[in-house]
C-alpha cells in the first residue's frame, strides 16, 4: 500500500514532490542551453505535462531521465536563443592575505564580467556541463545522464570549457 | 593514447593544485574555478510556473474531455438513429387479405387489403405517428395525440375510432366515434362522430355523415396466431362486449386459428371444443368457462 503510493506519480502529492524537486534543475539545464528563460520555464512546463500524461507508464525512479528525455526531445523553435546572464554572489575575494585596495577590488570585478563574456561564448554544449557543474553543483555521472552522454565525454567538455575559457579571458586583456 | 582531461579532474577536486601549477596559465584557471563557484542559480518562478502548467493540463484535460463528451454524443446519435431505423415496423397487406396491427400502447389497426402501414416500435411511447399508405381502420387508444401520416394527408387524433383511405389520389378519412382534425394540404376540417370527408385530386368532393359503427370492409374474421386463452377471451370481450371468466380452465395450451367477429356462439363453440371446456351463460353477456370433465 505504501509503497504503491510512493511508486505513483498519477498522485498528486508525488508528483508535486517530483515537480519541487527536478523542476529547478531543468530549468536551469535549458537556461544555460538557450539564455532564454521563458524557454526554460516552458521546457519544464512540456517535460511535467508529459510525465503526468504517462504518469501510469512512468515509476518515480525513471520519473528524472523522463523528464530529461523529454525536455531534451521538445522542438521550441518559436523561441531566440539569448545570452546567458549570470549572476555572482556577494561573496569575499579569492585570497583574504593579499591587497584589499581598490585596484584589488576593481581587477576582479574585472575579472568576473570577463569570466561571464567568456561564458557566454561557450559552445552550448560546453557551457550547458561547465555551468551545470558549477553552479548546481551537479557531479559529472549526474550531467552525463542529464546529457545522455558518457562520463568521459563530460570530462573532455569540462576540459575544454576550461581551455578555452582561460584562452577567451586572457585574450581580453 | 589515453587522453588526460586533468582539468577536468582538477575542477571536480579530484587532483590537488600542485598537480596542475605547472600548466600554462594556471593562475586564470584557478581564478575561473574560484569565481565560476560563485555564479548563482538563475531566477525560477518554482510556484508560477507549476500554477501555470496545472491550468495548461486543466485545459489539455478539459479539450479531451469535450472529445470524449463529443464522441459520446455521436455515438449515441448513431446508436439512436440505427435503433430508430432498426425499430420501425412495416407491415403490408396482401390483396384479397386483412391485417390486424397491435400497437405498443393496445391501440389496434385494422388494414385492408393492399395497404402499407408503418409505425416506430421504440420511439411509440414519445411519439404516436405512423404512415399509411392505403386504407385502414384504427381504433386508438387514449393517449398523447395520434398521428396517420399519408401522402395526401394527415391525420390527428386523441384517442377514438376512425378510418382512412389513402390512395393514389384518393383521400377519405370517416370518424366512427369522438372527433379527428384532417388536414389536407393547407385545409383542416373536424370531423365529429359519423362524419366523413373525401378528396380526390385534390378537391374535396363531399363532406356528410355515416351511420355505421365500423367500416363495412372490416372482415367478419378475427385470426389469432399462437395467443394464450386469456388473450383469446380479451379479444372476444372487447369485440363482443361481453364479460368471461376462465379461472377455472385448467388447459393452458396456445391458440391458433380464426374465430368470427359476427357470431359470438360460434366463437365460443370453438373455443368449447379447442379447449374442452364448457360454458354456463350467467346472463346475455356474462359467460363462466370450466372444464370440461369426462364422466
Amino acid at each position: 500500500m505504501e509503497k504503491e503510493l510512493i511508486d505513483n506519480v498519477c498522485e498528486e502529492k508525488i508528483y508535486k514532490r517530483v515537480y519541487d524537486t527536478y523542476s529547478e534543475g531543468i530549468n536551469n539545464y535549458f537556461y544555460y542551453k538557450f539564455g532564454n528563460r521563458e524557454m526554460a520555464e516552458e521546457s519544464v512546463q512540456e517535460a511535467f505535462i508529459k510525465l503526468w500524461e504517462n504518469c501510469r507508464k512512468v515509476p518515480l525512479s525513471n520519473a528524472k531521465s523522463y523528464l530529461y528525455t523529454v525536455a531534451n526531445n521538445l522542438s521550441l523553435n518559436r523561441y531566440k536563443h539569448k545570452k546567458v546572464v549570470l549572476r555572482y554572489a556577494n561573496s569575499v575575494p579569492q585570497q583574504t592575505e593579499n591587497n584589499q585596495g581598490p585596484d584589488y577590488k576593481m581587477e576582479e570585478q574585472e575579472f568576473k564580467l570577463k569570466l561571464e563574456r567568456a561564458i557566454q561564448d561557450l559552445s552550448e554544449k560546453q557551457r550547458t556541463a561547465f555551468l551545470l557543474h558549477r553552479i548546481d553543483e551537479k557531479s559529472y555521472k549526474e550531467i552525463a545522464e542529464i546529457l545522455n552522454i558518457s562520463v568521459k565525454a563530460v570530462e573532455k567538455r569540462m576540459q575544454k570549457a576550461l581551455q578555452s575559457l582561460r584562452e577567451k579571458i586572457e585574450a581580453f586583456k | 593514447m589515453k587522453e588526460n582531461y586533468n582539468l577536468a579532474d582538477w575542477l571536480d577536486n579530484k587532483i590537488s593544485d600542485d598537480l596542475l601549477k605547472d600548466t600554462e596559465g594556471f593562475e586564470t584557471l584557478q581564478k575561473i574555478k574560484f569565481y565560476s563557484a560563485q555564479l548563482q542559480k538563475p531566477e525560477f518562478r518554482k510556484e508560477p510556473v507549476f500554477q501555470e502548467l496545472k491550468s495548461r493540463q486543466n485545459k489539455a484535460h478539459k479539450r479531451k474531455f469535450n472529445w470524449s463528451i463529443a464522441a459520446s454524443i455521436l455515438l449515441i446519435l448513431g446508436f439512436s438513429s440505427l435503433a430508430f431505423l432498426f425499430s420501425v415496423k412495416d407491415f403490408t397487406s396482401k390483396i384479397n387479405s386483412q391485417q390486424t396491427v397491435l400497437l405498443p400502447d393496445e391501440s389496434e389497426v385494422f388494414l385492408a387489403e393492399a395497404s402499407k402501414f408503418q409505425f416506430n416500435n421504440w420511439f411509440w411511447s414519445f411519439d404516436r405517428t405512423t404512415r399509411l399508405n392505403g386504407q385502414a381502420y384504427f381504433e386508438v387508444a387514449k393517449g398523447k395525440t395520434f398521428t396517420v401520416k399519408t401522402e395526401l394527408g394527415n391525420v390527428k387524433v386523441l384517442g377514438t375510432r376512425f378510418d382512412v383511405e389513402a390512395r393514389d389520389s384518393f383521400f377519405k378519412v370517416i370518424c366512427y366515434e369522438g372527433s379527428v382534425r384532417v388536414t389536407y394540404e393547407k385545409e383542416e376540417v373536424i370531423l365529429t362522430k359519423g362524419q366523413f370527408i373525401t378528396y380526390n385530386n385534390g378537391v374535396k368532393i363531399e363532406q356528410s355523415n355515416v351511420y355505421s359503427e365500423k367500416p363495412s370492409w372490416i372482415s367478419k374474421t378475427h385470426q389469432f396466431v399462437n395467443v394464450s386463452l386469456a388473450e383469446v377471451m380479451h379479444e372476444l370481450e372487447k369485440e363482443y362486449q361481453i364479460r368471461t371468466d376462465i379461472s377455472n380452465v385448467t388447459e393452458d395450451k396456445r391458440f391458433t386459428g380464426t374465430l368470427p367477429s359476427d357470431s359470438l356462439s360460434l366463437a365460443l363453440d370453438i373455443l368449447s371444443k379447442t379447449y374442452q371446456m364448457n360454458y354456463t351463460i350467467i346472463n346475455e353477456n356474462k359467460f363462466i368457462f370450466v372444464d370440461n370433465v369426462k364422466l
